[in-house]
């Protein structure tokens, strides 16, 4: 089982549906239904954390007078 | 031979333009050829001429038509003049009153559009096999687009309101003129490199068809190609087309739209993730519940048969029994104690010295010995009788030997 900070959100929410369904499906263990509901709730709070995180950024690509790209912030107004 | 009165010039003029109007080609026609003398009139009118390497024609614009003409028109174009050939009375010359002018370069530039196209799909560049999926959520977007142009402007205003946790990193590029492909490659190749980014945008505002035309280069589309994350193109409008759509992972319609396509919807993920947070818990508790029925279930079973239960029957079964014991013992005692007491009645009852309080006596001699014959007696001889309140000492006088009959009773 790979650790939860290092999988994707699309990883993340993918092996929560599967647990999801495991404890529906009922054929487990109590001990595995217990270990599956900790690992699904840590998933599910990895998954929110991403998604209530602050706005992202805005950069924009620019060239330095050596010619080497550099990013800066990119103010637009919209 | 002249058969009638000779006409007047404007006459003749009046019956040849009849004779023009009247003629079907040219009363609607399309002439190409390359603007010469192209003057704006004060008046709004425009006046230039149109020729070919053999012969020219002269042209009037009239101002209500002006809109239906490039606003870029001079001396040199080439163009596809629509209309229709008269005849300007006053000085007796035709010319061609312009409706409509297009640039017959675009001609030209289609051409060479429909040729690459299908070269390129010839080669497979446009397969749906290599197209790439786009990721559900990408975490940072990289967008090849005009820093100034609409088309950033709207890829932000989408991303900010579907999805504003996206990271966006703009490669400012000439989207239009000679050196616009070069610049456009140069970023899709720089953010395809970037680890960091999971798609690409390739967008650009509205244009004309020429203004479009840079994403018709064969080099941008050999670049999209070969690149390995997804682009999505959005270049112009709805109805606009160009190579760069046809290799692109997939063709949004406008940049709003690409944008809406690159990132997913935040309020749907959050719903989705919430709802798979309510079942995770919701089946957990059921299930939570439903060992904890089963072991208490389990529980009184074995309690059931729990040995402690045989030992409580037994101790039970022993209080019984030593209840009964008892019972019976005190029974038995009390039935003994009556038989003594009946006894002791008994005893009490033949005890002689009661015989002695009704009144009888005993005769011994003295030695002591009962006498209860006359056999063991003699006369004279001296004997003691017992009786209630003391001891007679008397001789025995005579002896009569005579039974009493109810002795025994």
């Amino acid at each position: 089982m790979m650790k939860i900070e290092e999988l994707s959100y699309e990883e993340a929410i993918k092996e929560l549906e599967q647990i999801v369904e495991d404890l529906e499906n009922d054929q487990l263990t109590l001990e595995e239904s217990i270990r599956k509901f900790k690992r699904g709730v840590e998933l599910y709070n990895y998954c929110n954390k991403i998604l209530t995180k602050l706005e992202g950024e805005i950069k924009i690509l620019l060239r330095d007078d050596k010619g080497n790209i550099y990013e800066d912030d990119f103010f637009v107004e919209v | 031979m002249v058969f009638s009165k000779p006409l007047k010039v404007s006459e003749v003029n009046q019956y040849i333009k009849r004779m023009f109007l009247g003629d079907l080609v040219l009363s609607n026609i399309q002439i190409e050829g390359e603007i010469s003398n192209y003057k704006c009139h004060y008046s709004g009118h425009v006046y230039f001429s149109l020729k070919d390497d053999k012969g020219k024609i002269n042209c009037i614009l009239f101002k209500n038509y002006i809109e239906n003409i490039p606003s870029d028109l001079n001396d040199g174009d080439k163009i596809i003049a629509t209309g229709y050939v008269s005849v300007y009375e006053k000085d007796g010359s035709y010319q061609l009153y312009v409706k409509k002018i297009e640039k017959s370069g675009i001609g030209e530039l289609y051409k060479a559009f429909e040729e690459l196209k299908a070269k390129l799909q010839k080669e497979g560049l446009f397969d749906l096999s290599h197209k790439k999926e786009l990721p559900y959520f990408p975490r940072k977007v990289g967008v090849v687009t005009s820093s100034t142009g609409a088309a950033i402007k709207d890829i932000i205003t989408v991303i900010r309101r579907r999805c504003p946790i996206v990271d966006l990193v703009i490669y400012p590029v000439l989207v239009q003129g000679v050196n616009a492909p070069a610049s456009i490659c140069e970023g899709l190749r720089y953010l395809d490199k970037r680890a960091d980014i999971d798609v690409i945008i390739l967008g650009r505002g509205g244009g004309s068809v020429e203004e479009l035309f840079a994403f018709n280069d064969e080099t941008i589309a050999r670049t999209i190609y070969d690149m390995d994350k997804p682009v999505i193109s959005a270049i112009g409008h709805e109805i606009d087309y160009t190579i760069a759509d046809f290799v692109a992972d997939f063709r949004a319609p406008t940049p709003s739209a690409a944008a809406e396509v690159a990132t997913p919807d935040i309020k749907e993920m959050m719903s989705v993730l919430d709802e798979k947070y309510n079942r995770i818990i919701k089946s957990f508790i059921f299930k939570k519940n439903e060992a904890c029925m089963r072991l208490s279930h389990l529980y009184n079973n074995l309690n059931f048969y729990n040995p402690i239960n045989k030992v409580r029957d037994l101790f039970q079964e022993q209080d019984t029994l030593l209840k009964r014991l008892v019972l019976m013992m005190n029974m038995k005692v009390s039935t003994c104690k009556d038989k003594i007491e009946n006894l002791n009645k008994a005893i009490q009852y033949l005890n002689p010295v009661n015989s002695l309080e009704r009144g009888y006596g005993i005769v011994t001699n003295l030695n002591g010995t009962v006498i209860n014959s006359v056999e063991n007696i003699s006369l004279n001889e001296k004997l003691k009788i017992l009786i209630k309140d003391g001891i007679l000492e008397v001789r025995v006088v005579n002896i009569n030997k005579e039974r009493l009959n109810n002795d025994e009773d």
